[in-house]
């Protein structure tokens, strides 16, 4: 409900503002690019997202917390983003993923603990970009920005549950590639011993 | 988790922009800020938030809505009509006062409810009036509305008596006579005011007027009311009980007399009530007829106890005496007995030592004296046989030629006295009174007396010349 109210002070918004450029530029900044795998690309989204939330401001909101509106508003360029550059649409993406609230084991955290466990962080994050743009985006959410399911199901405008479920199968995924990758290095390792 | 999670944001933070990527990426974002500036006037508008708890992109401030909201409730239901109820006729929130009052009245579910609150609000007028009238605030228009008022709420209370007569004819009858007591503590407070100042004015004569009519309406209609012996007893039990509590919860603020006269009221009507139900066998239609009068005593009784207006304004015994038991009744013959004795003594020593100057006034007492001998001993005769209405008759009658022969006599208390102590000192020969009395040695309290006057023969006493 809006209820309008005189600002007092655009100097101190002005200041807010770039403080907030200052202290998350960078955080918004990794996840785009870890998102869309194109640095470049990542540092216009994150310009966009910064003057999208200006024009908000000059529209006459009030922002009181940064990080989190800011969040959604790069999620959303991000989303964008994928639409162009994919061939199919992020629904059928989803279709094809499913999208159901998942089985008990999956939405329990403990689980997602034990997987997550079973992980090696490292290796991870250079596989991560081979995961279907799902699951890529929670485990980014999660386990690089550091947001809770809660929040990133408010930004993503999905349930808790399948955000629970996406990112219980976006770290089994990974863990398969790095699995995966392991066994082909070691194959190829022993190849190598063989013929020296 | 922690390790993985550890590890990953480890490695992940690599990733950041470089300085000159920063720099840059700031420039085009303050030349954007600068073409596209912040309006000087901008209005803030407060959207609804991103449904963040844990961030809290905006504040909200429906808390601060909701507060207000309670508050204004709170001053409009509660606040507003506390204020309104001390209120008269041409205050502010006056009509606040009427129109709580319709809101309470339409919460009333049945007609007797309806006729109780219909008749409270005609004691609130009349409250309302009284006090108008004596802070001298009255104006025509105010006085035009308090009697229109009074005389609405009359009229409401008499119909919906006649409403509840087609379904509770019993309840109608208790209704009615309700009523009537009301108008009679009503109009004894008004009379009560018209006596008690010169400055009284035309309201409380003209709703004395009112009252009085719709009074002897009412007491018609309530003698004419059926109710059943049941019934009323039923409901004389709830209102006793009621009476009781309320003596009770005003211990702290009656006085004792106060609690001492209320309480012997609430005695003898239960006495009456008992009487009542003894009868209800051999005679119905005068113990319904007791009852009435019970029901009527203990209305006014409890509009004593619970309005401090008429507390004020009226004694408890103007509304409703006492009844003197049968033993409170001789107790008090024989006081007047004894005193009308100890009179006649005093008489006849004056005439014995011939204070009593006149001759025409000598002749008269000399007549009379038989007549008063004669009542004293009917008088006499009746105490003892506890004929005490006779008793009280007799006593009355000598009482009333003792007096005026005393009054022919030029006798005073003191100079009675006086006689009595020159008699002693001086005189051999005298006629007096023995008065057996015999006292309860626990209290010195006087059981009961006899007394047997010896009157001189006036014939053989000289009379001073």
């Amino acid at each position: 409900m809006a209820s309008p109210k005189k600002t007092g002070n655009i100097g101190s918004q002005e200041e807010r503002f770039l403080k907030a450029f200052e202290e998350y530029s960078d955080a918004l900044f990794r996840h785009a690019t870890l998102r869309i795998s194109d640095r470049e690309r990542a540092i216009d989204i994150v310009h966009d997202t910064f003057t999208k939330v200006w024009t908000y401001l000059r529209n006459g909101h009030e922002i009181e917390t940064y990080r989190p509106f800011l969040y959604k508003v790069l999620n959303n360029l991000i989303i964008d983003e994928y639409r162009k550059q994919k061939e199919l649409s992020l629904d059928t993406l989803l279709e094809r993923e499913g999208v159901d609230e998942g089985s008990f084991e999956e939405l329990s955290l403990s689980t997602v603990e034990a997987l997550a466990a079973t992980i090696d962080g490292k290796q991870a994050l250079n596989l991560i970009d081979s995961l279907p743009d799902v699951y890529k985006e929670v485990l980014l959410f999660r386990f690089v920005d550091e947001l809770g399911p809660r929040e990133i199901s408010i930004l993503t405008e999905e349930s808790e549950n399948v955000i629970s479920v996406r990112i219980h199968r976006g770290l089994k995924m990974l863990r398969e590639k790095i699995e995966a990758e392991t066994n082909v290095r070691e194959e190829s390792r022993v190849q190598h011993a063989k013929f020296k | 988790m922690k390790r993985f999670s550890a590890q990953l944001k480890k490695k992940a933070d690599n990733i950041r922009l470089r300085a000159a990527e920063k720099r840059d990426l700031r420039e085009r974002l303050v030349s954007y800020m600068e073409y596209h500036p912040l309006p000087a006037d901008s209005v803030k508008i407060h959207s609804e938030p991103v449904q963040m708890e844990f961030f809290k992109v905006f504040h909200i401030s429906a808390k601060y809505i909701r507060t207000a909201m309670a508050m204004t409730a709170v001053f409009i239901f509660i606040i507003t009509p506390f204020l309104a109820e001390k209120t008269v006729p041409g205050d502010i929130l006056y009509p606040v006062k009427g129109l709580t009052e319709d809101i309470r009245g339409s919460l009333n579910l049945t007609p007797y409810e309806k006729v109780a609150w219909e008749t409270k609000r005609l004691e609130r007028r009349v409250a309302e009036a009284r006090l108008l009238e004596k802070e001298g605030k009255l104006t025509p228009e105010v006085e035009a509305g308090v009697l229109v008022a009074v005389q609405g709420h009359k009229s409401a209370a008499e119909a919906q008596i006649k409403s509840l007569q087609t379904t509770d004819s019993d309840g109608a009858g208790l209704a009615q006579m309700t009523f009537s007591s009301v108008l009679d503590v009503q109009t004894a407070i008004l009379r009560s005011d018209i006596s008690d100042t010169t400055a009284i004015g035309t309201l409380s004569v003209a709703i004395t007027s009112v009252l009085e009519a719709g009074r002897s309406d009412a007491k018609t209609e309530g003698l004419n009311a059926p109710v059943s012996f049941e019934r009323l007893m039923a409901q004389l039990e709830i209102e006793t009980t009621r009476a009781y509590e309320l003596l009770t919860s005003n211990e702290s603020v009656a006085t004792a007399s106060e609690q001492s006269d209320t309480r012997r009221r609430l005695t003898d009507l239960e006495f009456k009530i008992k009487d009542a139900s003894s009868k209800h066998e051999s005679d119905p239609e005068e113990a319904v007829s007791e009852l009435r009068t019970v029901w009527s005593d203990l209305q006014k009784l409890i509009t004593f106890m619970t309005d401090i207006n008429v507390r004020q304004s009226v004694s408890i015994e103007s509304l409703v005496p006492i009844v003197l038991t049968s033993e409170e009744r001789k107790e008090i013959l024989v006081n007047k007995y004894e005193a009308l004795v100890a009179d006649l003594v005093r008489l006849d020593n004056a005439m014995e030592i011939m204070i009593i100057m006149d001759p025409d006034s000598v002749e008269t007492i000399k007549s009379t004296l038989p007549e008063v001998n004669d009542l004293i001993t009917l008088a006499t005769s009746s105490i003892a046989s506890s004929s005490l209405a006779e008793a009280e008759v007799t006593i009355v009658s000598a009482r009333v030629l003792i007096d005026s022969m005393m009054q022919m006599a030029g006798i005073s208390a003191e100079s009675s006295e006086d006689i009595l102590d020159d008699f002693d000192k001086g005189s051999t020969t005298s006629s007096h009174t023995n008065t057996e009395v015999e006292v309860d040695p626990d209290d010195d309290k006087i059981i009961s007396s006899s007394s047997t006057p010896t009157i001189t023969n006036p014939s053989t006493t000289p009379v001073a010349s």
